[in-house]
């Protein structure tokens, strides 16, 4: 390595103010890094099939999830698949209400992992939410229909549920 | 107290014969510079040029996906910037400025010129030319972050990568 003596004899040179000037740099960088705790959330907005096709699940192992968000941190969760049939989805309708002022986080994260065990392929969710919803609470929602928090051999895993996400508002 | 010269841990201290202490920190400098070396590389994938959007407040989440460089979209409760250009104004967080179909014609037009740009510099399309790095106030409400995403989407971007800050 550099700065290396050979032999049995140290080396001359005074490293000391080299020494200083590494360490200043270090604790500029390791101050910089500590700061940089910017992250990133894919999403995409609808767009126009050409072919008039659109992207609703068929596979009967998938389905496209929409979550309607409320102002007030209610939600509200529907599953979508072209071949089946409303009645066969309609047990994965629910209105989930908001708890203390906030979505119910908990709640919400249990529901879709229950459609995601249902329908393993699943990675689509739409989420509409109100005009007057933050941005905030988008984040929250995009985070709770990600991934699902469990424990296994002790140790933290966080399987994917609904990664892929498209943010759309309702129609007027 | 004894009355011992007092003995640096550094060089240049002399040792109890009057010769001087010769300590070799070449294996210490090469610890060091490895750090150096790990920590820059960490630092460069990891700076954003945030700036624009100083005053904004980003949300928090639990994404653990890095940051990619792409063409940013900064939306504050007072001003939008378009990589670092500024191209309209809020008012308490609502956009000032749009049409009658409710679209953003400025910000439109810069980012078409912006992409326009960057594809004469690229000789083949980056993905970074193809997705917004959108950089949002947590306060704003939904019907703003529609509009400016809607707007986006009519000037050819359709896929976002929303900044957020870690938890």
């Amino acid at each position: 390595m550099a700065g290396g003596g050979g032999g049995d004899q140290a080396t001359d040179f005074d490293l000391t103010a080299l020494m200083d000037v590494l360490s200043n740099i270090i604790f500029f960088l390791m101050a910089s890094f500590g700061a940089a705790v910017v992250a990133v959330l894919p999403t995409s907005v609808p767009t126009l099939s050409d072919s008039g096709e659109n992207d609703t699940a068929r596979d009967e192992e998938q389905v496209t999830v929409t979550m309607r968000l409320f102002q007030d941190g209610g939600v509200e969760i529907s599953a979508a698949n072209n071949d089946m049939l409303p009645e066969e989805l309609a047990p994965y309708e629910k209105k989930i209400p908001a708890k203390d002022g906030k979505m119910d986080l908990v709640a919400v994260n249990d529901h879709l992992w229950g459609i995601k065990n249902k329908f393993r392929k699943s990675k689509n969710i739409v989420i509409v939410p109100d005009d007057k919803v933050t941005y905030e609470l988008l984040v929250d929602a995009m985070d709770v229909s990600r991934e699902r928090h469990m424990v296994a051999d002790g140790k933290s895993v966080y399987p994917q549920m609904f990664p892929a996400v498209v943010v759309s508002s309702m129609v007027k | 107290m004894s009355g011992k010269k007092k003995r640096s841990p550094f060089h240049g201290a002399e040792d109890d014969a009057g010769a001087p202490t010769r300590i070799n920190l070449t294996a210490l400098m090469d610890i060091l510079s490895n750090i150096i070396f790990f920590l820059m590389a960490s630092f460069g994938a990891q700076t954003l040029e945030l700036t624009s959007a100083s005053k904004v407040q980003l949300p928090s989440s639990t994404s653990e996906l890095t940051l990619k460089m792409s063409i940013s979209v900064a939306v504050g409760m007072e001003e939008m910037f378009v990589e670092d250009e500024p191209v309209g104004r809020l008012d308490k967080g609502a956009l000032v400025g749009l049409d009658e179909a409710r679209f953003h014609p400025r910000l439109e037009e810069t980012l078409k010129r912006v992409r326009a740009e960057r594809l004469a510099k690229n000789e083949q399309k980056k993905d970074a030319d193809e997705v917004i790095l959108f950089i949002a106030d947590r306060r704003l409400e939904f019907n703003t972050i529609d509009r400016v995403m809607k707007t986006c989407a009519r000037a050819g971007f359709t896929k976002f990568r929303f900044a957020v800050s870690k938890k």
